[in-house]
């Protein structure tokens, strides 16, 4: 068994920045995850952030630079916000998005909407992650602290609670979306998006759907349009195009 | 025999009218004081000999509550977990069983 002894989750620093006493999550929480999962990205850069305990508060308002694009998708939408200090005094902003928020589930249109606004509006660094595939959210947070300039990440954070599964898929379910070309994982660096993760075999999206009890009033036929508008955003993704 | 909820007006001044719009939480750390201590219905348990020590229930932990003990293998801290089955999903060797505590 000696040779299984080194794994590449071990690589990572074993000090935890993120400290398990100061969240109230609920179990099984994505954006607990996702956060922790952030902290530990950061390292050195998160000593400042463990005396804070999670005291890092959300914030609610969006910065002015998206705001334009915040009203594009609809006044509700308004999702948890991780502002970050870099060193030169640009921000690394940190959406957790799940969903919660809209007032109707869509599940394609806001994901579109919200890295393409950000990058439309002067974000040197546009990613989206997932933390299911935590050392790509993590390179991709580091990613964004060496950018110059100011940088936005989105995050996909499965909620079972709101999203009505068992606390247990979570993982499973954010692994899902991005097999299914619901959520793909991307980064825009200069204007062209580059895809992250390409799976060679997409599954259709009727098997993410099904996971989850709050899309039980879909008809074959709205899922048949969520499908052709995933297909069209995914090629677009793999020419280049946003 | 089920305890007695005091009404809202006996718990002290604050009412639903000075609940921010939301219940935005304004302050920070709020969670700080409360203790961990209720332990959960269903805790995971490690099957050693199926076990390779890969790590990955640790990177899946969103309670950080799974620590690495000194001979390479993993446990989790009944204080802080709260029995959500992640690692248990997760595990690719099946090592992980979620019982109930003894």
């Amino acid at each position: 068994m000696d040779k299984f002894a080194l794994y590449v989750p071990q690589l990572l620093p074993f000090k935890e920045h993120f400290l398990p006493e100061a969240h109230r999550a609920c179990m099984g929480c994505g954006i607990a995850l996702g956060v922790r999962q952030t902290y530990k990205a950061l390292e050195e850069k998160a000593e400042w952030m463990e005396g804070a305990h999670w005291e890092v508060p959300f914030k609610q308002p969006l910065p002015g630079s998206l705001i334009k694009g915040t009203k594009e998708v609809g006044e509700e939408t308004r999702p948890a916000l991780l502002q970050i200090e870099k060193d030169d005094q640009a921000h690394l902003l940190i959406c957790f998005d799940n969903e919660a928020v809209t007032a109707k589930p869509t599940p394609a249109v806001f994901k579109k909407a919200f890295p393409a606004a950000a990058a439309a509006r002067g974000f040197h660094y546009v990613a989206t992650a997932c933390p299911s595939y935590p050392f790509d959210l993590i390179d991709k947070v580091r990613r964004g602290m060496e950018s110059e300039g100011n940088s936005y990440l989105h995050i996909l954070s499965p909620c079972p609670v709101g999203w009505d599964f068992e606390s247990e898929f979570t993982v499973q379910i954010g692994r899902f979306a991005v097999e299914s070309a619901i959520f793909p994982l991307y980064e825009v660096v200069t204007g062209s998006p580059r895809l992250t993760i390409d799976h060679p075999r997409i599954r259709p999206v009727e098997q993410y759907i099904h996971l989850q009890n709050r899309f039980n009033h879909f008809k074959k036929k709205e899922i048949l349009a969520i499908q052709a508008e995933v297909d069209s955003h995914y090629t677009k993704l793999q020419e280049g195009k946003l | 025999m089920a305890k007695k909820i005091p009404a809202a007006k006996t718990r002290g001044k604050h009412t639903w009218k000075d609940t921010k719009v939301g219940c935005v939480l304004l302050e920070e750390g709020k969670a700080k004081p409360f203790e961990p201590g209720e332990k959960p219905l269903l805790v995971p348990l490690w099957d050693k000999e199926m076990c390779v020590r890969c790590g990955l229930c640790y990177l899946f932990c969103p309670d950080a509550a799974i620590k690495r003990s000194d001979d390479g293998y993993y446990e989790a801290t009944l204080d802080y977990c709260k029995g959500c089955g992640i690692c248990h999903q997760e595990c690719w060797f099946g090592a992980i069983s979620m019982m109930e505590e003894a």
